[in-house]
């Protein structure tokens, strides 16, 4: 029953996000026609010229095609690290930044704004900083011996967040009014309106690498939700696997949001709407919720490239799509969970 | 096979909970730990069970140290039925019971078809069949309990270790999982069980060990060895050991004195 619920979820939503990237290549303040998108890709994919003027082509590969590419690729991350998270933790109310990720990026991020380095080197320290800030957080957990291990590492995610949150809220105060701080607040709100190309095959690598971990351990990453003594006691070694899941869901998740900015909601909404489709097993639940998030991510940035009259911030989007999405999930879901 | 404690301190970190515990447990037979609450009995488990170190002396799987074995391989040979907890997650229980299977697994790997089919055997050995689809979550607290067992036996282990199996379980519930332990032991494993009640030793126990006041005692057989006297010291109310004839064969019982003594001064 959940296997066939499983492939039809799998199939519908990819299906969707076909759609929803043909909708999103054509729309737009400079609409494409479907046949020149269907011209330019095939061109691409087979080495030929296609037959449509330069700006078409430009906007197709150069503008929009990064965009969504970035798009996808991060909501994919965002939600499969979620996904996983939320196994590990034993609790579907946790984020990919519980530990403390996005804080550090943003740190990194605005302390790079603030010093007006390079847009590359800006994205390096949020990237750099976002695995400091869990590195830390996972350090600091490990030394406290005797306590709960999860309990004490999720504190400690917190803490380091709070502390790194107060930083960047010191550098805001610090910074040019008229300048940097409109562009920390940009940073901050998340954004993929300057993805480019070279953002994309960027944050390629990690999201590959961490998606393959999460792919490989799916199995042992659902017994993990037994609890730490029965999974162990069924053969798994329980640290080990939290040290290679929390390594791999922070890199990509760093990765993502050094080019994306802070997207909360994502990583949260996403995996618990892919669980009360088809259930906690992991194995099941981290195609779906990839895939799922993947399609949202992709349909909240083209709402925000197109609704308004200036691009709105994803951040901003997210939370006013979320908030009401989640709460008819809590709703609904007394039914399922508990 | 064979788990032996020599010598074994247990605790946490600064605190240490019974020493000088020595323990074995053999294919065949059932060994029940009787100890009151907050005896340090679920230290003990998770001790024998390298979930957390020895303090001192320590804890022997076929003769060699638990502590230094990857964990897939004490799976492989010492099960463990926790009391039943709600859960986190609306696994299935045929899920659950999969879970079992981990052991036999390689790291990336995820269960075969063969896998599945044995976690089935397993959910119909202790009789849940009908519930195989059914949200661990949302059955019966001895329902859970069955489920726990299953996972056990899907985990296909010489040894087993129960945390007091019938402790949340109605009367008929208790019966029918010492019914299956029994059945277990008859087949072979080896079987640790902690319990609350002493008439339950008195059903199925081979040996019986009291952990009390941070000290493990092995006192053997129950029907020999367990006495009203002992079951005063550890429990600290009266008690009178009566014998019934059960089927033609003599079975001890235990019955608290105090509450008649209550009731008959009511009367």
């Amino acid at each position: 029953m959940s296997a066939a619920k499983t492939s039809a979820a799998l199939a519908l939503s990819a299906v969707g996000l076909v759609a929803l990237t043909v909708v999103a290549f054509a729309i737009g303040r400079f609409p494409v026609a479907p046949g020149d998108f269907a011209a330019v890709a095939w061109a691409w994919l087979s080495g030929g010229t296609p037959d449509v003027p330069a700006t078409v082509q430009t906007v197709i590969l150069n503008v929009r095609g990064p965009r969504i590419l970035a798009a996808i690729v991060i909501g994919a991350v965002l939600a499969a690290a979620g996904a996983a998270y939320q196994s590990l933790f034993r609790n579907p109310l946790v984020s990919p930044d519980i530990l403390g990720v996005s804080a550090g990026a943003a740190l990194g991020a605005v302390l790079g704004i603030f010093f007006a380095l390079d847009v590359v080197f800006i994205q390096a320290l949020a990237f750099a900083c976002g695995l400091a800030a869990v590195a830390t957080a996972y350090f600091i957990a490990a030394r406290m011996r005797g306590h709960d291990p999860i309990l004490i590492l999720v504190l400690a995610g917190v803490v380091i967040g709070a502390l790194l949150g107060a930083g960047v809220a010191l550098i805001k105060y610090l910074a040019d009014p008229y300048n940097q701080l409109p562009a920390i607040t940009y940073w901050l709100l998340g954004s993929l309106s300057a993805a480019t190309r070279a953002d994309f095959l960027s944050v390629l690598p990690a999201a590959a690498g961490g998606m393959a971990v999460l792919w490989l351990l799916r199995w042992r990453i659902s017994v993990l939700a037994l609890g730490d003594d029965e999974a162990a006691s069924v053969g798994v070694e329980t640290g080990r696997i939290r040290a290679a899941v929390i390594a791999a869901a922070t890199l990509m998740t760093a990765a993502a949001v050094s080019i994306s900015g802070v997207i909360g909601w994502v990583g949260l909404l996403i995996p618990h709407l892919a669980r009360l489709i088809v259930g906690p097993d992991f194995t099941r639940l981290l195609p779906v919720a990839t895939l799922f998030g993947a399609a949202f991510m992709l349909a909240v940035d083209t709402v925000a490239r197109t609704a308004g009259r200036i691009e709105l911030p994803l951040g901003v989007l997210t939370a006013v799509i979320g908030t009401p999405l989640f709460l008819w999930l809590l709703a609904t879901a007394r039914r399922s969970w508990q | 096979m064979k788990l032996e404690a020599r010598d074994l301190a247990y605790g946490y970190r600064g605190h240490v909970v019974g020493q000088g515990a020595n323990l074995t447990l053999s294919a065949g037979e059932i060994v029940c730990i009787l100890g009151p609450n907050g005896g340090g009995k679920t230290t003990l488990f998770r001790t024998l069970l390298g979930l957390i170190a020895p303090l001192g002396g320590e804890v022997l799987l076929e003769g060699s140290s638990l502590h230094r074995r990857p964990r897939s391989a004490i799976a492989r040979m010492l099960g463990y039925v926790p009391q039943a907890h709600t859960g986190y997650f609306p696994f299935t229980v045929q899920d659950v019971v999969l879970m079992g299977r981990t052991a036999h697994l390689s790291p990336f790997a995820t269960p075969l078809r063969s896998d599945r089919e044995q976690a089935m055997a397993a959910i119909e050995r202790v009789g849940l069949a009908t519930l195989a689809d059914s949200e661990y979550t949302r059955i019966s607290g001895g329902e859970r309990q069955l489920a726990l067992i299953a996972r056990a036996l899907a985990q296909a282990t010489p040894l087993l270790v129960m945390d007091e199996p019938t402790a949340s379980l109605d009367f008929g519930n208790q019966v029918r999982v010492l019914e299956t332990v029994v059945g277990l032991a008859k087949e072979g494993k080896g079987i640790l069980l902690s319990t609350h009640d002493p008439d339950q030793v008195f059903l199925c126990a081979d040996r019986v060990a009291l952990v009390h006041r941070g000290r493990v005692t092995d006192i053997g057989p129950p029907q020999s060895g367990l006495d009203a006297g002992l079951l005063r010291d550890l429990y600290g109310v009266e008690v009178q050991v009566s014998e019934l004839d059960i089927g033609g064969k003599t079975r001890r019982v235990c019955v608290p004195v105090a509450a008649q003594s209550a009731i008959s001064d009511r009367e």
